[in-house]
């Protein structure tokens, strides 16, 4: 990752920052990972175990956001 | 409730432009093709790319049934729902594809993906929210 990336993802990540608190999303632990997957991918050592957590991340966050909404009012 | 809605209209705007394509990972949400294979990491950086965009999303989900977000917000996220829920057998199909390493039918599903996320996101934006622009 070169210089010019990093101060890309800082800037965007401290922009980011007060509305993913705001909107109640694990903001710390968004970071990590999307570190973590950095560090991996420029390494070549993304793990099974990586992989595995997002997959799973994915699939929890899409089941929820695309379960209807509740009748309003309730 | 006008706050609620510009904070979301922002946090759309800066959860485009969190997806990890253009957060310094070096992301690039470009066709696949045989000769360009989709590797694990890949796989995954899509997967975070939606997941990225999913985690705002399902806050104002949450804010639009607490009865703090804007009035048009059910239409909003049910227009959204149009696409998300096209999602899952996607995902499900390319995972199994990269695992067995077919690139032929994971090449197809990926840029399948990719172009639904570029139509969730466009969708989004016709709603009033600018979720950013793949790299």
């Amino acid at each position: 990752m070169n210089a010019e990336a990093i101060l890309a993802l800082v800037a965007q990540a401290l922009g980011v920052l007060p509305t993913l608190i705001q909107t109640g999303v694990d903001v710390v632990g968004r970071i990590e990972q999307i570190k973590q997957l950095s560090d991996a991918g420029a390494n070549g050592t993304v793990t099974d175990a990586q992989v595995a957590a997002i997959r799973t991340q994915l699939d929890a966050d899409l089941a929820d956001f695309n379960s209807d909404l509740p009748p309003q009012g309730v | 409730m006008k706050k609620i809605a510009i904070v979301m209209v922002v946090a759309l705007g800066l959860g485009g432009c969190a997806q990890l394509g253009t957060i310094g990972t070096g992301i690039s949400l470009v066709t696949k093709s045989v000769t360009n294979p989709v590797t694990k990491q890949e796989e995954a950086q899509i997967e975070l790319a939606i997941d990225a965009a999913l985690a705002v999303l399902r806050g104002y989900k949450q804010a639009c049934i607490a009865g703090t977000a804007d009035k048009s917000c059910r239409v909003n996220i049910q227009a959204i729902q149009r696409y998300t829920r096209q999602m899952p057998p996607l995902v499900s199909q390319l995972r199994g594809f990269v695992d067995h390493n077919d690139q032929v039918n994971a090449a197809v599903v990926y840029n399948q993906l990719t172009a639904l996320y570029t139509n969730f996101k466009t969708s989004a934006g016709q709603l009033g929210y600018n979720v950013g622009n793949l790299p």
